[in-house]
């Protein structure tokens, strides 16, 4: 049971910036089932300079989802892009490889969200136009006419 | 299906062949964009290694079909199969999950090794599936596994299931890491040793991945090279990198440094039932690179292949 409780820990600490914090930084959360060793190891890789790195990483990989299956909307986002793109990752775990399900859940977050300082109408259209055009994708997929793999 | 095999110069078809032990040469890792340059039979491949994850889309635990696949990749494989082997390296497979083990995706592999007849198969010492308190989480990198006996005892009935559904070596590749587990029961190449005794899988040795993390952990690449069984090695990996931030990463980026070549002139005589080296690239790199460069690469791991491959008999004395 513990590789479970440390694996599930690992990936929160690549994740989640503020568990990370938090662990780095000696705070308390619930490590049921995790062995001193297992405590051990959690904390010198929230402190590990390879974890900024990973992390960057695996940030890299969310945006790139986004930035293939979104360009307009990302483009229209601009310097609002990545408050977004942040605020999205945290309410939304990852939980696939692939990208059409992650790229239409950051258009309906952005369709919720209506960031200040981006051109509403233009926006709007820009974000039902993308959505459209990657839920014909999606019915694609799912009905296997014409399966289409989204790049990983 | 009419593979050449590179080490008898001899043609071999049908079921026969897909178990002979085929010393294959040279590989090249697919990329999309590759596919003009990949159907160029002029081109000094001798097998296409590919990605499953990136050709079929998998639509998550309990639906059905589970993998749909691309058609149009799907019928480029399956064309090109006929000229050079096609072979899946998955990344998807997250063999190392503590919370279960993605046994569907064994499944669908088991369908590609009938339709593909693949010679071997592989995927990578790591985990990308956790549990989480959304469900499931995949962190989308291959996160490191502890060198203790508790990831053997979770590793070995899984790959000794997956040798069971697959008649055919299963490799697995030895991972990069940016953050060391601290307190390991056992060092790399002890645990790779053990993994290999005990559960019958084979190696795919990455030298780039051993060069990325020698120099971000500073260690001697062939002190490491020096005790793994290499006679387990069935497969090497080759790529280049870039530095980011203080460290050096394994971005498959460009052409393979000198340091790589050297590790490979080193490795090469000392795997007796090696079958190929592959050269990993990723796609967006390509225009960078170009494709003469590329084919340049390809001609010089050939070269060195036919140099130290088969091993040379030792001098007489």
């Amino acid at each position: 049971m513990s590789q479970r409780a440390f694996q599930a820990a690992l990936a929160r600490v690549v994740i989640e910036p503020e568990f990370r914090d938090l662990v780095a930084s000696g705070g308390v959360f619930s490590n049921e089932g995790l062995t001193e060793l297992e405590r051990r190891r959690l904390a010198e890789c929230s402190q590990d300079r390879g974890m900024d790195v990973t992390r960057m990483l695996h940030k890299g990989w969310r945006l790139t989802k986004l930035m293939a299956m979104t360009p307009l909307t990302c483009a229209v986002l601009g310097e609002h892009l990545i408050d977004e793109a942040s605020t999205f990752w945290r309410l939304n775990p990852p939980t696939s490889l692939y990208f059409l399900d992650e790229a239409l859940g950051f258009l309906d977050h952005i369709d919720a969200s209506r960031p200040e300082g981006v051109p509403a109408e233009k926006l709007n259209a820009i974000v039902a136009h993308e959505r459209s055009l990657l839920k014909s994708r999606q019915e694609a997929l799912l009905t296997m006419e014409h399966a289409s793999a989204m790049p990983v | 299906m009419a593979w050449s095999d590179s080490s008898s110069s001899k043609t071999s078809a049908g079921t026969a062949s897909r178990s002979s032990p085929l010393k294959l040469g040279v590989g090249l890792a697919y990329q999309a964009n590759l596919r003009s340059f990949i159907e160029d039979s002029a081109s000094p491949i001798n097998y296409l290694e590919v990605i499953p994850d990136t050709v079929w889309a998998d639509l998550g635990l309990g639906r059905e079909p589970r993998y749909v696949e691309d058609l149009d990749s799907m019928a480029f494989l399956e064309d090109l199969n006929h000229r050079i082997p096609v072979i899946p390296h998955g990344i998807g497979l997250s063999i190392g999950s503590a919370h279960r083990f993605n046994r569907d995706q064994v499944l669908k592999l088991a369908e590609w090794r009938e339709r593909f007849g693949f010679p071997w198969h592989s995927d990578h010492l790591s985990y990308n599936l956790a549990e989480h308190e959304a469900g499931e989480v995949n962190v989308g990198l291959t996160m490191p596994l502890s060198y203790d006996q508790e990831t053997l005892d979770l590793l070995v009935p899984r790959i000794t299931e997956i040798r069971r559904l697959i008649d055919v070596p299963f490799l697995i590749e030895n991972n990069v890491y940016l953050f060391k587990l601290a307190g390991a029961e056992m060092d790399e190449a002890d645990f790779l040793n053990r993994l290999c005794d005990e559960s019958g899988c084979k190696l795919l040795i990455d030298l780039h991945n051993i060069y990325t993390n020698s120099r971000n952990h500073r260690f001697d690449p062939l002190q490491l090279l020096g005790t793994i069984d290499l006679s387990n090695v069935l497969e090497l990996h080759v790529a280049g990198g870039m530095e980011k931030d203080g460290f050096y990463l394994d971005a498959h980026s460009g052409p393979l440094p000198t340091e790589i070549w050297a590790l490979l002139e080193w490795t090469l005589p000392r795997c007796p039932n090696l079958r190929g080296v592959t050269l990993e690239i990723v796609g967006s790199w390509v225009p960078t690179v170009g494709e003469d460069r590329l084919r340049g690469e390809l001609l010089a791991l050939q070269s060195t292949w036919r140099r130290y491959q088969p091993v040379p008999e030792p001098p007489q004395t």
